[in-house]
């Protein structure tokens, strides 16, 4: 039993138990005072159920301002004692039981029994980008068909430079043939195949390449790149390195300020801690980097592991073994939240006359590096949905809360009719008092009085 | 996708505590506790709908929930002006004393 388990059946018992409180509690301030207990188990509930942002707005909302409203008005209406003193009614006891009881287990049994299986969601197909890192001679731009799996016509992009990264496509799960051909229509390469699976692809990048070299008898190549392209932490990048030049290994390494890998040599340690020593009992020495190295050694042709590094713009290098730069990354910004695909490619060169050779770049498309989406359930990703797809129902229950106010502002005025008919009837009660007080008096105040309504009763 | 909690232990809490509620609002008479009742009923079905968005890794259960605690929020303001409204008038919070409009 894990722990969260054990944690879900506390608050869930816990949360129940409040409710029953409340039911059962003669006071109404107890039973707002449980009732914010219940409320409270609920928003751990949602903590776990990966939604930090409904958890707060519980606390806020719910416990704080709806409860203390109740709690208000308890103590304004001083009605606290709520004893069911009516003898009405008192057949509904038993329906509402047996009804709530009978809507429980209709829902609940077949939970229970296993009737309901939910079902994980998959994702269908993948979405899928193009991406051109063959070395070519001169530079050539390609084609690039692909057909099968689920395309009803082929799938055409042409003109591709040495570097470009096409848009995403999304793919039915199925086997795909491409076919690489320079503009002319040569072909670059043999026919090759990738193939995307429901629920493992997701997102994935194929990637063409390899040098074209007739001499040495190599092709390009064709590979898919998956990608998960799931969150990251806050300042915080995802980095992935994909070695499509070949031998060296390459690793990403922050060089820091001073733009040079700082290296040390020292005695090798076995794990134990004691000095590795040679043939000849010399100390073995071996050379390390003092800065960090983000990504590790990426072999020729794979995909490193997605290694996630603090964000921000720094001197980084790319270096072999040897801690040698074999490309420097100078002034290169991994953008916060951001996943970034760092292609090594072979870029064709030529001097002057004679066959040009390759030398190591980095790929600069900036489609490479691909905005991530907030966490699920993180109050910016709840704001981006709210205000993209919800715009108008926000507004609408915005509306909403200001007639709710109004409402209340009407509902609670003190009732100004009934005080104006006061007002009339203790002037009709005032007039005999000044015929009379004129009466007594006499003088002026009688001549005055004619400019009243005669009273109807004199006596 | 693999829950420690599974997302149907989730579900027969919400009913608890919805049928909890709703037999609270059957049968208490003071006004005040049957609208804490219908509050507890939103919470439970709001836990449903959290529950089913992670199922589903879909926000759209969320952002429902914010919608239904803001119509919940507006509603227990009004709410409670009428209860007070009434208070005034016949100085008592029970509802089986409210039959004006039985026909």
């Amino acid at each position: 039993m894990s722990f969260e388990l054990i944690l879900f059946l506390a608050l869930a018992g816990l949360a129940v138990l409040f409710a029953v409180g409340m039911l059962l509690s003669e006071n109404a301030v107890h039973s707002a005072l449980f009732l914010i207990g219940n409320f409270g188990c609920v928003a751990v509930l949602y903590l776990m159920l990966e939604a930090p942002f409904i958890g707060m707005v519980q606390i806020a909302v719910y416990a704080g301002a709806i409860m203390v409203l109740f709690l208000f008005v308890i103590m304004l209406l001083g009605a606290e004692q709520t004893t069911d003193t009516t003898r009405r009614f008192r057949w509904l006891t038993g329906a509402a039981t047996v009804l709530a009881a009978s809507f429980f287990s209709a829902i609940v049994a077949p939970i229970v029994l296993g009737g309901v299986v939910l079902p994980t969601p998959v994702q269908q197909g993948a979405m899928v980008r193009f991406v051109h890192a063959a070395g070519i001679p001169n530079d050539q731009a390609v084609n690039l068909t692909v057909s099968g799996g689920s395309l009803s016509e082929p799938l055409v992009l042409s003109d591709l430079n040495f570097g470009d990264v096409s848009p995403f496509f999304q793919l039915e799960a199925g086997t795909y043939n491409a076919l690489v051909q320079t503009v002319d229509g040569a072909p670059v390469m043999p026919p090759a195949q990738f193939r995307v699976e429901d629920g493992t692809t997701g997102a994935a990048s194929v990637i063409v390449f390899g040098e074209f070299n007739l001499d040495r008898g190599t092709f390009p190549m064709l590979s898919l790149l998956p990608q998960d392209f799931t969150p990251t932490a806050h300042n915080s990048a995802r980095v992935l390195i994909f070695n499509a030049f070949g031998d060296p290994s390459l690793g990403l390494a922050d060089l820091g300020p001073n733009q040079v890998v700082d290296t040390r040599r020292r005695s090798a340690l076995d794990e134990n801690g004691e000095p590795v020593v040679d043939d000849n009992g010399q100390p073995v020495q071996i050379t390390t980097m003092d800065d960090p190295l983000l990504v590790p050694f990426t072999g020729a042709f794979t995909l490193s592991q997605p290694a996630t590094v603090p964000s921000g713009t720094s001197a980084y290098a790319l270096v072999d073994e040897q801690f040698n730069v074999v490309k420097p990354l100078f002034d290169f910004n991994l953008a916060q939240s951001n996943e970034h695909l760092i292609i090594v490619a072979p870029d064709y060169l030529q001097f002057g006359a004679g066959p040009g050779r390759y030398r190591p770049t980095v790929l600069r498309d900036p489609n490479l590096s691909i905005q991530l989406s907030a966490p699920f359930g993180s109050p910016a990703s709840i704001g981006q949905v709210l205000f993209t797809d919800y715009l108008l129902p926000v507004n609408v229950v915005g509306m909403l809360l200001l007639v709710a106010l109004v409402g209340v502002v009407v509902l609670t005025r003190p009732d100004t009719e009934k005080q104006d008919r006061r007002i009339v009837r203790r002037r009709k009660v005032s007039r005999p008092l000044t015929s009379v007080i004129s009466t007594q008096t006499g003088g002026s105040i009688t001549d005055e009085a004619p400019k009243l309504p005669q009273p109807q009763s004199n006596d | 996708m693999n829950f420690s909690v599974p997302t149907e232990a989730f579900i027969v809490l919400s009913m608890v505590l919805f049928v909890l509620g709703a037999m609270g609002v059957m049968l208490r008479k003071n006004a005040i506790i049957v609208f804490m009742s219908v509050e507890m009923m939103l919470n439970a079905a709001n836990l449903a709908f959290v529950a089913f968005a992670r199922q589903w890794m879909h926000l759209e259960g969320q952002v429902f929930v914010f919608f239904v605690m803001t119509v919940a929020a507006a509603e227990v303001a009004v709410g409670l002006a009428l209860i007070v409204a009434i208070f005034r008038n016949r100085n008592s919070t029970n509802i089986d004393a409210l039959h004006q409009m039985e026909g």
